[in-house]
């Protein structure tokens, strides 16, 4: 019985060996490969590239993980964990050739057949086919966002109007207290174009509401700004005079 | 409770300026203008969001810019401010026009 742990299966290969057997690999025995690169001289050689190789014998599809440098031991490897193995082999079981694809920017490169693994499906996994089927994708068919639920108009209206009602009652408590325009007379010109550019403004603020583009607005407020800081500097300066 | 409210209400009319009161009648306009913005968004849901949020900051806004001019235009409070309450209204007008266009540009 198989433990954690266990090595189902250890060979050492230097190029160009290659594998004898055809090892079986499961999703619970991963399979690990390492090894090192040398010069002629036996010196130790960085790869720039260090790729294991698997490519299916049947259906020719290709997967190619990257081996990861071991700075400890000089060397490279390859696992594939279980993940990997998911990811890559379970919908796609049998035998693959495996090979180590190096690079080297000094050295060039080198493709190693290592021999063929048979990569074993776990139990359940269904099979991908691996036909590719070219032709017309499903019609796709758009759903438009439906209208957000709005209250019934009655409703909508109801509150528009008491939205006014206070406004009424704001003249008429102003009626009331006795609030009134009479020291307007004080400055009557100026206080006049003064509240009338107040008023230009409150416009342009609503023709932008309405459709003006931003930066005309801009300009037109850019225009009425002098005038309004002017005229309400002069009426209301007149009107603290009058007032002292 | 009662004797406190009226004692209240008698106090302000007594004292407050005609100037203060229509600020206050103002701010009290400003305030139930919010609620009943306030109250039909709880009842109705917010959509669209952008129109209640510009609603209700032009109303909440307006409520504190009032309340900044009637304090500048108490008498009682002159010697803490060195402008005239004209200036304070002139500063109330500004707010307002530059408040009017975040508020036009947020309705949608």
């Amino acid at each position: 019985m198989e433990r954690t742990g266990d090595k189902l299966f250890e060979k050492a290969l230097e190029y160009p060996a290659t594998l004898d057997t055809v090892p079986k690999i499961k999703a619970t025995t991963p399979l690990i490969i390492t090894f090192d690169s040398q010069t002629v001289n036996d010196t130790s050689l960085v790869l720039d590239q260090a790729l294991v190789s698997f490519q299916h014998v049947d259906t020719k599809n290709e997967v190619a993980l990257p081996a990861r440098a071991v700075k400890s031991t000089e060397s490279y490897k390859m696992d594939v964990s279980r993940k990997n193995f998911r990811l890559h082999f379970s919908s796609a079981p049998g035998v693959y050739n495996v090979a180590l694809v190096l690079g080297s920017f000094k050295q060039g490169g080198l493709f190693y057949d290592l021999g063929n693994v048979e990569m074993v499906a776990p139990k359940g996994t269904k099979e991908k086919k691996h036909e590719v089927a070219y032709g017309p994708k499903p019609e796709i068919h758009h759903r438009f966002a439906e209208p957000q639920k709005m209250p019934n108009i009655l409703v909508s209206l109801f509150f528009t109007g008491l939205v006014v009602v206070p406004f009424i009652g704001l003249l008429g408590g102003w009626a009331y207290l006795g609030v009134n325009a009479d020291k307007l007379q004080m400055e009557p010109v100026g206080s006049v174009v003064f509240m009338g550019l107040i008023a230009a403004y409150i416009t342009l603020a609503i023709s932008y509401w309405i459709g003006v583009k931003l930066f005309p607005t801009l300009t037109y407020a850019l225009v009425l700004a002098l005038p309004t800081y002017l005229t309400g500097q002069y009426a209301l300066s007149k009107r603290i005079e009058k007032r002292i | 409770m009662s004797a406190v409210l009226s004692a209240l209400v008698h106090d302000y009319a007594a004292h407050t300026p005609l100037r203060l009161r229509a600020i206050d009648a103002y701010m009290a306009f400003c305030a139930v203008i919010a609620l009943v913005q306030l109250v039909y968004c709880v009842l109705v849901g917010s959509f669209p969001y952008n129109a209640f949020l510009a609603g209700f900051g032009s109303a909440a806004a307006c409520f504190v810019f009032a309340a900044a001019l009637r304090i500048k235009s108490d008498e009682r409070n002159a010697h803490q401010f060195s402008g005239s309450p004209e200036g304070a209204f002139a500063e109330f007008v500004f707010c307002h026009i530059v408040l009017h266009f975040i508020v036009a540009n947020f309705l949608g």
